[in-house]
């Protein structure tokens, strides 16, 4: 497979000048991240108190698996609930010989912080009552220990090099380690488009997506494992792009494989990754015939997807029904037009932990636009554009697709479990949308595609993020 | 150079304007919780719904007060009435319901007035009934609890009268109240909370509405238990004739309440009719002075030294962007 033709590109920039470009696109990333770094107050990103526990339990040397299993009521013993409350016996599942006083206490750490720092004022459905004894009494029967280990297993490291136990300094240098894997997934991004495009500014504009999107760089301040998946993903595909394109270096498929493992110990949402690398003989046809290594590679992956399935369903993960009951419950949630609008909201922007959204008319304008991208991405893949390869937008499509299925089929109705797919998402959208226009005015509509995001990131930040968190509190 | 410029001027510019717009969107004062479950019941022109509040900033023209849908009643049946200190202070405005804003199972009826020149740091009484000589309607305002709700169940279709009795598993310390969904109400409610296992009483509680209603959360407080965690109880609840209370076939609908009850101290209260509530509060938001001035004191206060740094880094990140695609040019 070639690099995507050229016709209307003259010759590649001069390295100096990619190389300059780079680097102010990171600095460009850096700077944004920090930006919503200074926005966020404290715990304001989705679900940061129960990662932060999960992560400090880790520092603290605690082996992240080999808990105490929970136990229903009987008749010589009491329902394990009567001693503690659901979110603390998953983290007692989770974590072996763990003290409960120990579990406790970080919850009640946790818990004063946030009343401090005005967590319920800004938070609509946490009711403004500020006295909470567990995590449960904020958001019922809902852990982050049901996760993977391996982000809590890296945060858990950098939080062992913190010299505090003080829960928020350990909260600020979580969020830190969210804005390097930001920056670096900006990057790959930037990486995954200039294999995939054939022309620069294109691929600059499609990096920009990732990086400028909101809810995207809003990850970049959030303590999450969200945004590993995403640089993980991010990194399988710019492997698998490469292979396509015809660039690759002899190991990267192996540490791709390497990484679809990490990625699905990370988070399920990663999967992405392995349906990228699934996909990669369907659409790369020389490789097809090529038997003997097709048949090593489909053995693999089927390894990999059967250790994750075994691993996630050991670990209580969520992501996997327990039974067909659940399956149909999950089915019947999921398609619902509630749900898919939620998941929609969510994507464009969402405030005080998806209490209030901006606008509808700004939602339905950006999802909008954002499926005419897909969908004019599609029809470039079918009649060849000069932009990219179609073995490359196929893939992108596959990627994005699969990942849109399985979030909408996870009946967890949340855009952020999109979000892995971004870098193969922005590829698309801009060659859907740059296809349209003429050559000639490329170089305009580039300027216009970033004025959009620029504008886009305004709004959220000064009309959303801050008059939502910052000036409209609850009493 | 030139494309990194006027990208941070773009920024800049929609950054104010959509800060500016913001700004006229800022209450003084918001009740406000995710979901809208617990109606006060339909209206009676002898309770009017009411709240005690302080308002924090000058110029007091506007109350919002959260009601279930209005259909077939009209704003202009209902009434506010604001008065200086509390529920006997004098009178200052009255305002017919101008509009409502759909929100949540609901929305936002607003009242307009002419401003109260010197608010900020006032307490006001505001209350609202039914305008002219209406005498009820099915429009309720919503009313917060204070403290946080519990586990419960709410979705039956059964109704039952009379003397109720049923089990109840606390799963949280500080058991304070109990809630229950009546779609006829009329007489005083009476609730006994016994010991599961011993039958001993341990709190007993009464409300009485101050005129018949109905569809109405009634809310019973008591005593707060604070080792309720995991605990057992039976309630036995007494209703007066006629009355009917949401059930499912294992028993009463029910919410129940933990917590201390703690809130801002700008609130005073509830009102209905007669009846002072302090356990409870109206949904509602009261507008004063807006305006970027204000919007901006508040943020300065509340993102302190994080806001100019933020601005700054905000710019130059937009501006390297329009650099970064200069620099991507062939």
């Amino acid at each position: 497979m070639e690099r995507p033709p050229e016709s209307v590109s003259s010759a590649a920039p001069a390295p100096h000048a990619r190389r300059r470009a780079t680097w102010t696109f990171a600095a460009a990333a850096l700077l944004i991240g920090i930006v919503q770094l200074l926005a966020l107050a404290p715990w304001m990103g989705e679900d940061e108190p129960w990662h932060l526990e999960y992560a400090r339990h880790v520092a603290a040397g605690y082996r992240p698996w080999g808990g105490q299993p929970m136990r229903g009521g009987s008749a010589d013993k009491p329902d394990d609930r009567a001693l503690m409350s659901l979110s603390q016996l998953q983290v007692r599942r989770r974590f072996a010989d763990i003290p409960a006083e120990r579990i406790t206490a970080t919850q009640a750490e946790i818990l004063v912080s946030m009343a401090e720092q005005h967590y319920y004022q800004r938070v609509d459905w946490a009711g403004v009552e500020p006295q909470r004894a567990n995590f449960d009494q904020v958001a019922p029967d809902f852990s982050a220990a049901t996760q993977p280990p391996f982000y809590y297993l890296i945060a858990g490291g950098l939080l062992a090099l913190v010299p505090s136990v003080d829960v928020e300094v350990q909260l600020w240098a979580l969020r830190g380690l969210s804005l390097a894997l930001f920056v670096a997934g900006a990057l790959v991004a930037l990486a995954v488009a200039r294999t995939a495009l054939a022309d620069e500014r294109t691929a600059l504009c499609a990096a920009a997506v990732f990086a400028f999107l909101p809810m995207s760089v809003r990850q970049a301040a959030v303590v999450n494992n969200d945004v590993l998946a995403k640089l993980i993903v991010a990194v399988i595909l710019l492997c698998v792009v490469r292979a396509l394109c015809g660039v690759r270096r002899r190991w990267e498929i192996a540490l791709a494989v390497v990484l679809c493992a990490l990625g699905l110990l990370t988070k399920s949402t990663a999967a992405g990754g392995l349906v990228a690398l699934a996909a990669l003989p369907l659409v790369q046809s020389r490789q097809v015939a090529r038997r003997g290594r097709g048949i090593a590679y489909a053995a693999v992956l089927i390894a990999v997807i059967a250790v994750a399935g075994f691993v996630w369903i050991t670990q209580h993960n969520p992501a996997v029904p327990r039974s067909w009951v659940g399956v149909v419950d999950r089915l019947r949630t999921s398609l619902s037009f509630d749900s898919l609008s939620r998941i929609g909201r969510s994507l464009v922007a969402s405030f005080g932990w998806e209490s209030r959204f901006p606008p509808d008319a700004l939602i339905l304008c950006v999802l909008t636009l954002g499926l005419i991208g897909l969908v004019l991405a599609a029809r470039a893949a079918w009649r060849p554009t000069s932009l990219a390869s179609r073995p490359v937008l196929i893939l992108c499509l596959v990627v994005v697709l699969a990942q849109i299925a399985m979030v909408v089929l996870r009946g967890a109705a949340r855009g952020r479990y999109l979000m892995p797919a971004l870098p193969a998402f922005s590829v698309l959208a801009v060659v859907g949308w740059f296809d349209l226009v003429p050559e000639s005015s490329r170089e305009r509509f580039a300027k216009l595609w970033v004025a959009a995001l620029v504008v886009f990131e305004a709004l959220f930040l000064w009309g959303g993020l801050v008059f939502h968190e910052h000036l409209r509190w609850s009493v | 150079m030139r494309t990194a410029l006027l990208t941070a001027l773009l920024a800049l510019a929609t950054g104010l304007v959509a800060f500016l717009g913001s700004s006229l969107e800022l209450p003084d004062l918001e009740v406000r919780t995710i979901p809208w479950n617990t109606a006060a019941g339909g209206l009676r022109a002898a309770a009017p719904a009411g709240e005690t509040f302080q308002c924090e900033r000058d110029g007091l023209d506007r109350v919002d007060v959260a009601v279930t849908p209005l259909d077939p009643a009209k704003p202009e049946n209902l009434e506010l009435v604001l008065r200086a200190d509390g529920p006997q202070g004098e009178v200052l405005r009255r305002a017919i319901g101008s509009e409502l804003e759909p929100y949540q199972w609901g929305g936002w009826l607003q009242f307009r007035f002419e401003p109260v020149a010197d608010s900020a740091g006032r307490r006001f009484h505001v209350s609202i009934g039914l305008a002219g000589d209406t005498q009820k309607t099915h429009v309720a305002p919503f009313a917060r609890y204070r403290g946080h709700i519990g586990r419960g169940k709410w979705q039956g279709e059964i109704r039952r009268s009379g003397t109720l009795e049923a089990e109840l598993l606390s799963e949280e310390p500080d058991l304070r109240a109990l809630g229950f969904f009546l779609p006829r109400f009329s007489g005083p409610i009476e609730l006994a909370l016994l010991d599961a296992q011993s039958g001993v009483e341990l709190r007993r509680a009464r409300f009485e509405p101050p005129a018949p209603t109905e569809y109405a959360w009634v809310i019973v407080s008591f005593d707060p238990i604070h080792d309720s965690r995991w605990k057992r109880y039976r309630f036995r609840i007494e209703l007066s004739p006629g009355d009917e209370l949401q059930a499912d076939d294992k028993g009463p609908c029910y919410f129940p309440f933990h917590g201390s009850g703690a809130v801002d101290a700008r609130l005073g209260g509830m009102t209905l009719g007669p009846l002072e509530l302090s356990d409870r509060d109206l949904i509602f938001r009261a507008w004063s002075d807006t305006g970027p001035g204000n919007a901006l004191t508040t943020l300065r206060t509340r993102l302190g030294w994080r806001l100019l740094p933020m601005v700054l880094t905000w710019l130059a990140a937009s501006a390297l962007l329009g650099l970064a695609l200069d620099r991507s040019r062939r």
